[in-house]
């Protein structure tokens, strides 16, 4: 599903955030980035969304070499790409049902599909009573499972969460990882950047660990360390 | 991939309400740029109008009465060929006379209509050797005194000098505009970007969820459209009263505004020209705004 041939991204003033990286990640698996800040989990995230590019070395998502994509057809490339963030990105003016629709509306999906489809995927994330309330009206653990709700709703092959729980508590934080995991059974591949140790011990999958832009360690079933 | 025009409408009306003061400012620019563009347009059509009857470097024109005798008509001839000042002459009798009023009056069907030929007073058009103001003057107020004469009409030094501020005006004043011009347009690309500036995170939340870039762009080109628009319109208002209150007052006053017409159809060509300027310069303001920010 998702390939790194290599990749090494450099930034302004030499910073090199990712260095000869090469991974190969399947359909269906469920991945934890982990590391210190600035080793270069964001970075690999940005790069499979074609936020960034490499500056050598090749990425490949669902088969395709996202080097050699024109850059309208982004867009139709980021269609089957959730992202999530730490800072969940809703939109303060529009209510958690508006959040939603906002993703499908914005590519062109038609009226009818978005009634069915946002109520379905709020009731999936347990937020089937919030649908008329404002960001500011939940709370953080809430705030993100719009966000989820928001990166699913187009049912994507791929889903990038960059530090989800960075901004909740240790309970919270379970209940959204057994959201993530409940996706990633639905057969999403899920690439998961994170700083939570906790998270990553309790769920036992696939972790790659970066430092400095190196990939130092690439386990199944491994732990934070 | 489906735009749907509620959508568009809907965000653009958001986007027009959000920055109310950057949006006035914007269409008070262009209303003062194109006023001044439809005013020098109308300045050069007032002109042509003016000077329809002189056409062909005809300098006097010797209107007979309508009801002239043939004989005082062939008189009128005479004297003018016997005069050493004229070059030659064409006469046009009642058909042709009608015809000629007719065109300079083509968009006015009330006045057009109101003669029929055998009531159109027939003319000579007169060619003069020497065109000074003192011989058009003389053969003037010579010719003014034979029997069968309506009345002796010379473009003398009135005409070329109003053809002179006139053009000198207009040419200013599109230099003018074309200043003011440019700066409507830097201030709606101004105004699109404060406008995407206060919806940057709504617009990364559209690029990441997929949203193609056309998609992000519309809607501001749909505003600068419309302020374009607004924009155009308030320019041709302004240009439609100034031809309704100030033009008769000017035109009154005589001077060089003297003989200075313009018709309806004038007047709302330019006012289509207004508009079509308006919408260009708003949506290429805006997609040029958009792009810039789009491409970061």
């Amino acid at each position: 599903m998702i390939k790194l041939e290599s990749v090494t991204k450099v930034y302004k003033g030499d910073v090199v955030a990712l260095r000869d990286a090469s991974a190969d990640i399947q359909k269906g698996e469920f991945v934890f980035l982990v590391g210190p800040s600035g080793s270069g989990k964001s970075t690999m995230l940005r790069l499979l969304n074609k936020e960034e590019t490499p500056e050598h070395g090749k990425i490949f998502v669902a088969g395709k070499d996202i080097g050699e994509l024109n850059q309208w057809k982004v867009p139709y490339l980021r269609r089957n790409i959730g992202c999530v963030f730490q800072d969940f990105k809703l939109l303060t003016n529009k209510t958690v049902y508006e959040n939603v629709a906002f993703a499908l509306e914005v590519i062109g999906r038609p009226k009818h599909v978005i009634k069915t489809q946002v109520p379905a995927i709020l009731e999936l994330v347990g937020l089937g009573k919030k649908m008329i309330n404002y960001p500011h009206e939940l709370s953080g653990g809430e705030q993100q499972r719009v966000s989820i709700a928001r990166a699913f709703v187009n049912r994507p092959l791929i889903l990038l969460a960059d530090e989800p729980t960075g901004n909740l508590d240790p309970t919270t934080s379970v209940g959204i990882m057994r959201l993530l995991d409940r996706i990633n059974r639905t057969g999403t591949t899920v690439v998961m950047a994170t700083h939570d140790r906790s998270v990553v011990d309790t769920m036992r999958r696939r972790v790659i660990e970066l430092d400095r832009g190196v990939i130092v360690r690439d386990q199944s079933r491994g732990v934070y360390e | 991939m489906a735009l749907r025009p509620d959508y568009v409408i809907r965000e653009t009306a958001t986007n027009l309400k959000r920055n109310l003061t950057l949006t006035f400012a914007t269409v008070v620019t262009i209303a003062i740029a194109l006023t001044l563009v439809g005013a020098s347009l109308l300045m050069k059509q007032g002109v042509t109008h003016s000077n329809v009857r002189f056409r062909g470097d005809v300098q006097t024109i010797v209107y007979m009465k309508s009801d002239a005798s043939p004989d005082q008509i062939d008189a009128v001839k005479r004297a003018l060929d016997a005069s050493p000042h004229v070059k030659s002459t064409r006469y046009l009798n009642h058909d042709e006379a009608n015809a000629e009023f007719k065109l300079i009056f083509a968009d006015e069907p009330a006045i057009r209509d109101s003669l029929t030929p055998a009531e159109t007073p027939t003319s000579y058009k007169v060619q003069v050797k020497d065109a000074s103001f003192e011989v058009v003057q003389s053969l003037q107020d010579y010719f003014k005194t034979l029997p069968g004469v309506h009345e002796v009409i010379a473009p003398t030094d009135t005409v070329k000098k109003q053809e002179d501020s006139f053009a000198k005006f207009s040419n200013f004043s599109l230099l003018f505009a074309a200043i003011v011009g440019a700066t409507s347009l830097v201030l709606i690309v101004n105004s699109i970007r404060i406008a995407m500036f206060a919806r940057r995170r709504e617009i990364e939340v559209m690029k990441l969820v997929g949203a193609t870039n056309w998609f992000i762009r519309i809607p501001f080109m749909a505003e600068g459209l419309v302020q374009g628009i607004i924009g155009g319109a308030v320019g041709i208002g302004i240009v439609f009263a100034l031809r309704s209150w100030l033009l008769p007052t000017l035109v009154s006053g005589g001077g060089i505004w003297a003989g200075f017409r313009l018709t309806v159809s004038d007047v709302q060509q330019t006012g289509f020209v207004l508009i079509v300027a308006g919408a260009l310069v708003g949506i290429f303001g805006s997609a040029v705004a958009a792009t810039r920010f789009l491409d970061v």
